[in-house]
C-alpha cells in the first residue's frame, strides 16, 4: 500500500501542474465565453416570428400608403384644392394610416418585450464576459482570431441590412454555428445587442407616434387626412424597423505578400 | 641647501605649468569639433537613405533628431515602395536600439505602428474594458490614428493591400466591440 503512495502523489501533482500550467495558455489563445444562454435564442425566435408577422401585415399597407401619398402630391392636393377627388384621397390616406397604426399596436408589445429581454440578458453577459473579465488588449486578441469571412463593416449606430425577420433568423442560426468560436461569438453578441438597442429605439418612437396619432384622430376636426410630417416619420420608422437598408461591403483584391522577417535580435517583430 | 630649494621650486613650477597646459587643452577640444549634418540627403532609394541616417545618428549630437530622420526615411520609402521595406526599417530600428538612441520598447512601438496589423501598444492592458469608459473617446481616436500610420507603412511603403485591409478589419471589429461592450457597461 505504502509503495503505491508516491506514484499516486506523482500522478496527482503531475495532473495538477499540467492543469495549472496549461490552462492559462489555452485561456489566452481561445478564451471560453458564456454569451448566449438559451433564453437569448428563444427571444430572438419570438422577435423573428413577431417581425415576420408585422412584415407580412404591413408590407402592402405601407405600399398602399406610398401610392396614395404619390397620388395626393400628383393631384396637387397640398395646394389647398378642395375638390371631391382630393377629399377622397385624404379620407383613403387617413384610413390606411389608421390601419397601419392598428397593426403596429397589435404586434409591437410582443416585439418590445422580446427586445428588452434580449438587451437585458445579452447586455449582462457582454458586461461580465467582455467588459469585466477582459482588457482592451484582450478584445484585440479576440477579434484577431476571427474567421476572415465574417463581415467587418460594423458601426454601433447603423442601418440594418435587409428585413428584420431575416436578420433575427440569421442571428439565431449564427449563434448555433458560432459555438466554440469565441471571436465570432463576441462580435455576434455585440451585433445582436446593437441591433436590439436600435430596434427598441424604433419601437419606442413608433409607440409614441401611435399614441400621438390616436389623440389627434380622437379629436376629429384636428386632422382631415392630409399627409403630415409626423405621418411620414412614422412610415419611415416602420420601413427602417422592418425592411432596413441595403449596404455593400468593399472587398479588396487578394495579393500575395508574405515577407519573412529575419535578423530581429530585440524581438521588435513579436506581438505585445 | 640652496640647491635643494632651487630644485623644489623648479619642480613646483613645472607641475603648475603642466597643469595649466592640460586645462587649456581640455577647453580647446569642443572648439575644434566639426559641424554635423543631422539629416538625410535627398535620395531616391531607401537603402542609401538609411545609411545616411545611420551616419548622422552616429554623432551623439544628432540623437535628438531621431524623429525627424525617421520621418525623412518614411518619405523616401513612400516614393520607393517595396514589399520588403518592413525588413529594412526593422534593421534600422534594431540598429538604433543597439546604439542606445531609442529603447527597445520605442523600437517595438515604431515597428508595430507602421508595419504590423495589430494595435497592441495603444490599448490599455492594466484595467478591464468597463474601466476605460472615461477614456473611451481618446482610446478610439488613438486606434484611428494608428490605422493612419499603418496606411503609410503597409499600404504606401509596402504596397501590401491585403495586410492593410486586415488592419482595417481589426480596427473596425475592435472599435465596434469596444463601443458595444462599453454601452453594456454603461447600461449595467
Amino acid at each position: 500500500m505504502n509503495t503505491h503512495q508516491p506514484f499516486i502523489k506523482i500522478a496527482f501533482y503531475s495532473a495538477l501542474y499540467s492543469t495549472v500550467l496549461l490552462t492559462p495558455v489555452n485561456a489566452t489563445t481561445a478564451p471560453t465565453l458564456n454569451l448566449f444562454p438559451t433564453s437569448v435564442v428563444a427571444n430572438l425566435q419570438t422577435s423573428a416570428s413577431s417581425a415576420e408577422a408585422m412584415e407580412n401585415n404591413l408590407e402592402h399597407i405601407v405600399a398602399k400608403m406610398e401610392n396614395q401619398t404619390q397620388l395626393y402630391n400628383d393631384s396637387q392636393c397640398e395646394k389647398g384644392m378642395a375638390d371631391a377627388g382630393c377629399s377622397k384621397i385624404k379620407r383613403d390616406l387617413a384610413s390606411t394610416y389608421t390601419q397601419m397604426l392598428d397593426k403596429l399596436s397589435e404586434h409591437l408589445p410582443t416585439m418590445k418585450q422580446a427586445m428588452q429581454s434580449t438587451i437585458r440578458v445579452l447586455g449582462k453577459n457582454i458586461r461580465v464576459e467582455l467588459g469585466k473579465k477582459m482588457t482592451p488588449m484582450d478584445l484585440e486578441n479576440l477579434v484577431r482570431g476571427k474567421q476572415p469571412t465574417l463581415a467587418s463593416k460594423r458601426k454601433l449606430s447603423r442601418q440594418r441590412q435587409g428585413r428584420m425577420s431575416g436578420s433575427l433568423k440569421k442571428f439565431s442560426e449564427m449563434i448555433s454555428l458560432s459555438k466554440n468560436q469565441s471571436p465570432t461569438q463576441a462580435l455576434l453578441a455585440a451585433d445582436i445587442y446593437a441591433d436590439a438597442m436600435e430596434a427598441l429605439d424604433y419601437v419606442d418612437s413608433l409607440q409614441m407616434s401611435i399614441d400621438q396619432s390616436k389623440i389627434i384622430n380622437s379629436i376629429d376636426h384636428l386632422w382631415s387626412g392630409e399627409p403630415s410630417e409626423q405621418m411620414m416619420t412614422t412610415v419611415s420608422s416602420v420601413k427602417a424597423l422592418l425592411f432596413g437598408e441595403v449596404e455593400t461591403d468593399l472587398i479588396p483584391d487578394q495579393m500575395d505578400m508574405s515577407v519573412e522577417i529575419k535578423n530581429d535580435p530585440y524581438g521588435l517583430d513579436s506581438d505585445y | 641647501m640652496k640647491t635643494v630649494q632651487l630644485m623644489k621650486h623648479s619642480v613646483l613650477g613645472l607641475m603648475l605649468l603642466g597643469g595649466l597646459t592640460a586645462c587649456g587643452q581640455t577647453h580647446k577640444k569642443p572648439l575644434q569639433a566639426e559641424a554635423v549634418s543631422c539629416s538625410v540627403r535627398e535620395q531616391a532609394q531607401l537603402a542609401p537613405a538609411i545609411a545616411d541616417a545611420k551616419t548622422a545618428l552616429s554623432h551623439r549630437s544628432c540623437h535628438y533628431q531621431f524623429d525627424t530622420l525617421h520621418e525623412q526615411l518614411l518619405a523616401v520609402a513612400k516614393n520607393d515602395p517595396d514589399k520588403t521595406h518592413n525588413t529594412a526599417f526593422l534593421g534600422f530600428y534594431t540598429w538604433s536600439v543597439k546604439q542606445g538612441i531609442i529603447n527597445k520598447r520605442q523600437g517595438k512601438e515604431l515597428y508595430t505602428r507602421y508595419f504590423k496589423t495589430s494595435f497592441g501598444y495603444v490599448l490599455s492592458n492594466d484595467r478591464n474594458v468597463c474601466g476605460t469608459a472615461s477614456i473611451k473617446e481618446e482610446m478610439i481616436k488613438k486606434i484611428g490614428a494608428e490605422l493612419a500610420y499603418k496606411k503609410i507603412g503597409l499600404q504606401d511603403i509596402m504596397q501590401d493591400r491585403k495586410a492593410f485591409f486586415e488592419a482595417g478589419q481589426v480596427h473596425n471589429d475592435l472599435v465596434f466591440l469596444l463601443e458595444a461592450t462599453l454601452l453594456a457597461c454603461e447600461n449595467g
